[in-house]
């Protein structure tokens, strides 16, 4: 695979497989429920028993961390995947609806990219209260239109070639076309947009939970940790560092995973004579 | 006779690919007559787009080796710095593309253009006269309006047109030598027929030296006085292109006159081709490179590749069987 | 006489000002082979298209086995695509880049519901008589010579055995020497497969060995139609014979006068009054630049839209 060629995309790669392991297998593995309380034994710091110490409640931290970790993972991925199937359809409907739907989509592109993330967040929230479904649906709404114009691009450029033509007098249905032939070929930078993403998703969160509009507590999530941590930060710096940490470290092997991705799939693209 | 404006000798360019190195042009010599027009022959794979190139230097980075000499004024270019090839450019050696697109810049007018690729030979000019020159110039390619049309963009112009242009160009640079790469292969026939046409009064009236590339014999016999037919990146024939046309010597070009469509074919005759395929010039067979595809083929043919020999006044092939 | 495979019926594709068809009637029947030829501009590429069902008329009709391609029901198109297919001119960009070519062979079968083991030995014999190895099947078209993508397409074309078959300058970027190879094959399969074939094409040499009858279009008109070896012989109209004299040939002795035309083509936003030809013919006169010539029918059966034909 070419990803693992390049020296940073071995890195991400790596960084990406730890994340992952230690999110979906540290609940196991660790003795600890994530939120069972030991006021007594609060802000420990890393020993044999606790790994990473204890938060401000006593509860273990390293398996908090695992669970946010599956939290993020798992935010993240569906955020994408809904947004990406969804901005992908819209953008090539745009490319071939008559004018007027056309602009309508551009138009509805343009709002939901005008929305800063967290003040629609914040909004939501307010109307329909917490919860993680709806983190999922307020970044899912605001990256479609990334999606879609990319989208709707790849296809207008595709409009003109030959082989949708021939394709077309072979008989085909639309359906076919859209699905057999522009779908697969308009993916690859779609889908190294989305690899990329991914940090991106992570981070924007981690911030809705740090701020409390995302994941409700007391289930962990990176952001909640980040700011139980910060605001007992005079108790013990371990839960701030261990948050960061984690977060620092997922968003880089997401980032650097994505870009070699990317550097794989480009000259591809760009193939044959 | 004169001494030929350019004489090529021994001239061999190989390139590194993903699958090994392609030997484009291997051994090409060939003369380049003062106020000649010479025509070089070339189908897919012959290297000519590669000749062209190796005459200004602009020869892409997978280059692997080049060796021969051009010489010009007794000097050999191929032996002098980069720079002083690139200073020929524009001033002795002026080139007319296949694509006229791609040549002009799409973001300056034509005037503009014309204007300044005069400034190489004449940097203190002033700028009325030099757009004078090239309005009278782009009148004597036979563009109506050339004064209002020095203010027009290359996309506000036809490919016929645009051409034109390219060759108004290539002329007010007083160039010693214009190169032409395949000037009409993406013109249209009625179009392409006044371009030659224009093309050959220009070169009776001015008399430069051409030199012509084109895969098309019909072109190369309108326009040129001698014909080099080059074949998998050597030369296989060279003469005046009306003797060569009318006898050729060697069996490619030959079997390649015979594939004209004569007038007398009509629906339903069996048309003659080339049986095979060009020889991938990463992996050449040892011995003529025609050798596969040949009809008058004998096993000596495999064994070494045929040397370019006389057969009278400027008449030279490249067979062992004639 | 059979009835007409397909009739064009004063179609115009075009609003306004510029039409890129402009009242084009034409009459191909089973077994023939009509030259469509033109060159940039005349329409000619839209035509075959028309006929195809890759665009519609804005005014008029086009009839396959005589019925109005725009009254068709979904399956009555569908019939219709098995019957009427095309050669398209850039070989490698009408296959789909990320189909192998056994993938593309098989989508015509697949989109029409039929079956794949029966009908697969007959694609594969396709195969063999286009020249292609069945090690190509596995390929990827960028993985294929244009040689071969060409040959590919060709087979394509034929899987569904259809009737009629558009070729899109079939020639275009062939080195003369393999030309003839092709041209040989498509004459081969024509008789072989019972095809009607509409050659498009500026290569008037190529249509030559393959026509029976020449169209000829200029700026969206049809301007000359008739036999090919009676108007390769003697056309009748001006642009005809200009298109014939610049067709490129070996003439070492430089017997023949190749450019016959002078001025350009007007900008077909602005056409003048009058014949649109008339800024290039050698023959304008005031009548012509006045009153746009009709269809005339010659002697010998020809159509010519002239005032002053040559024969």
């Amino acid at each position: 695979m070419a990803v693992w060629q390049s020296p940073t995309g071995r890195i991400g790669l790596v960084l990406v497989v730890l994340v992952a392991l230690f999110s979906l297998g540290g609940p196991f593995v660790i003795p600890f429920e994530p939120n069972k309380l030991d006021v007594l034994h609060r802000f420990a710091g890393p020993t044999a028993l606790h790994w990473m110490g204890t938060d401000n409640l006593g509860r273990d931290l390293a398996v908090r961390m695992a669970v946010g970790g599956q939290i993020a993972l798992g935010v993240a991925l569906a955020t994408i995947g809904l947004s990406l199937t969804g901005g992908t359809l819209l953008g090539i409907a745009a490319a071939y609806a008559p004018v007027q739907i056309e602009r309508a989509i551009l138009v509805v592109f343009d709002v939901l990219s005008a929305f800063p993330p967290l003040i629609f967040a914040l909004a939501i929230v307010a109307l329909l209260g917490p919860g993680l479904d709806k983190v999922i649906f307020i970044l899912a709404i605001t990256m479609v239109p990334h999606f879609g114009r990319i989208a709707r691009a790849q296809t207008l450029s595709l409009k003109q070639a030959p082989f949708l033509d021939a394709t077309r007098v072979l008989g085909a249905s639309a359906a076919r076309l859209v699905l057999a032939h522009v779908v697969p070929n308009i993916m690859g930078p779609l889908i190294v947009l989305a690899s990329m993403d991914i940090p991106v998703v992570i981070t924007l969160e981690a911030g809705l939970s740090f701020l409390g509009i995302g994941v409700p507590p007391p289930r962990a999530s990176w952001g909640s940790l980040l700011h139980d941590g910060y605001t007992n930060l005079t108790q013990s710096a371990w839960p701030v560092t261990f948050a960061g940490l984690m977060l620092m470290l997922a968003t880089l092997g997401f980032t650097l995973f994505g870009e070699a991705l990317r550097d794989a799939i480009d000259p591809k693209l760009r193939a044959a004579p | 006779m004169r001494e030929p404006l350019v004489k090529i000798r021994d001239l061999t360019v190989h390139f590194r690919t993903g699958h090994g190195t392609a030997q484009v042009l291997r051994n090409v010599s060939l003369d380049l007559g003062r106020g000649r027009a010479v025509g070089v022959v070339g189908e897919s794979g012959s290297g000519k787009s590669t000749l062209a190139a190796s005459l200004l230097r602009l020869l892409p980075a997978n280059l692997a080796l080049i060796d021969g000499t051009i010489e010009l004024d007794g000097r050999n270019l191929l032996a002098l710095p980069i720079s002083q090839t690139i200073a020929l450019r524009g001033t002795r050696f002026a080139m007319i593309f296949q694509d006229p697109m791609t040549a002009l810049n799409p973001v300056f007018t034509i005037g503009n253009q014309l204007i300044e690729l005069q400034r190489a030979k004449r940097p203190k000019a002033a700028k009325a006269e030099l757009r004078d020159r090239a309005a009278r110039m782009l009148a004597r390619v036979g563009i109506a309006d050339p004064v209002r049309r020095l203010d027009q963009y290359p996309h506000e112009f036809s490919g016929g047109m645009r051409q034109r242009v390219m060759i108004a160009a290539a002329l007010l640079t007083d160039a010693e030598l214009l190169i032409a790469d395949e000037p009409t292969t993406a013109l249209d026939p009625t179009i392409e027929a006044q371009i030659v046409a224009l093309m050959r009064e220009l070169h009776d009236e001015i008399g430069g030296t051409l030199m012509l590339i084109s895969h098309s014999l019909g072109l190369i016999s309108q326009l040129c006085d001698d014909v080099v037919v080059l074949y998998a990146g050597t030369v296989v024939e060279t003469g005046p292109m009306a003797d060569v046309f009318r006898n050729p010597l060697h069996p490619y070009t030959r079997a390649l006159i015979a594939c004209e469509i004569a007038d007398d074919v009509t629906r339903g005759d069996r048309l003659a081709s080339i049986p095979g395929e060009v020889p991938d010039v990463t992996r050449l067979p040892p011995g003529c490179s025609f050798a596969n595809r040949c009809p008058d083929v004998v096993p000596a043919c495999r064994e070494a590749v045929p040397d370019l020999r006389s057969f009278g006044p400027d008449r030279r092939a490249a067979c062992s069987r004639i | 006489m059979q009835p007409d495979l397909v009739q064009i019926h004063d179609a115009t594709v075009g609003f306004g000002r510029i039409k890129a068809v402009d009242g084009v009637s034409l009459v191909i029947q089973p077994g023939e082979t009509v030259g469509l030829i033109g060159e940039s501009g005349s329409g000619k590429s839209t035509l075959a298209r028309l006929i195809v069902d890759l665009v519609r008329p804005s005014s008029g009709q086009v009839r396959f086995d005589g019925r109005d391609l725009a009254t068709l029901d979904a399956s009555a198109r569908r019939a219709y695509r098995r019957d009427a297919q095309m050669i398209f001119q850039d070989p490698v960009a009408s296959l789909s880049p990320r189909l192998t070519i056994g993938r593309l062979l098989a989508e015509p079968l697949q989109i029409h519901g039929l079956d794949r083991t029966q009908a697969w030995p007959g694609v594969l014999e396709l195969l063999r008589r286009v020249g292609l190895p069945g090690t190509i099947l596995g390929k990827y078209p960028h993985q294929v010579s244009g040689g071969q993508a060409r040959r590919v397409g060709i087979a394509r074309a034929l899987v569904l055995r259809p009737r009629l078959v558009v070729a899109d300058e079939p020639t275009a970027g062939l080195d003369v020497s393999v030309q003839g190879d092709l041209v040989n094959l498509l004459t081969e399969l024509q008789r072989d497969f019972g095809l009607t074939y509409l050659l498009v094409s500026h290569n008037l040499n190529v249509v030559r060995a393959m026509a029976d009858r020449f169209a000829v279009m200029y700026l969206g008109q049809l301007v000359e139609v008739g036999p090919a070896k009676t108007i390769f012989a003697k056309p009748a109209h001006p642009y005809t014979r200009a298109l014939i004299a610049a067709t490129p040939r070996l003439d070492p002795d430089r017997t023949q006068p190749h450019a016959l035309l002078a001025g350009e083509m007007p900008n077909p936003n602005a056409l003048p009054p009058g014949c649109r030809f008339q800024t290039r013919c050698p023959l304008a006169d005031a009548h012509c630049r006045a009153v746009e010539p009709g269809e005339t029918m010659l002697g010998d059966g020809r159509i010519v839209r002239c005032h002053k034909p040559l024969a």
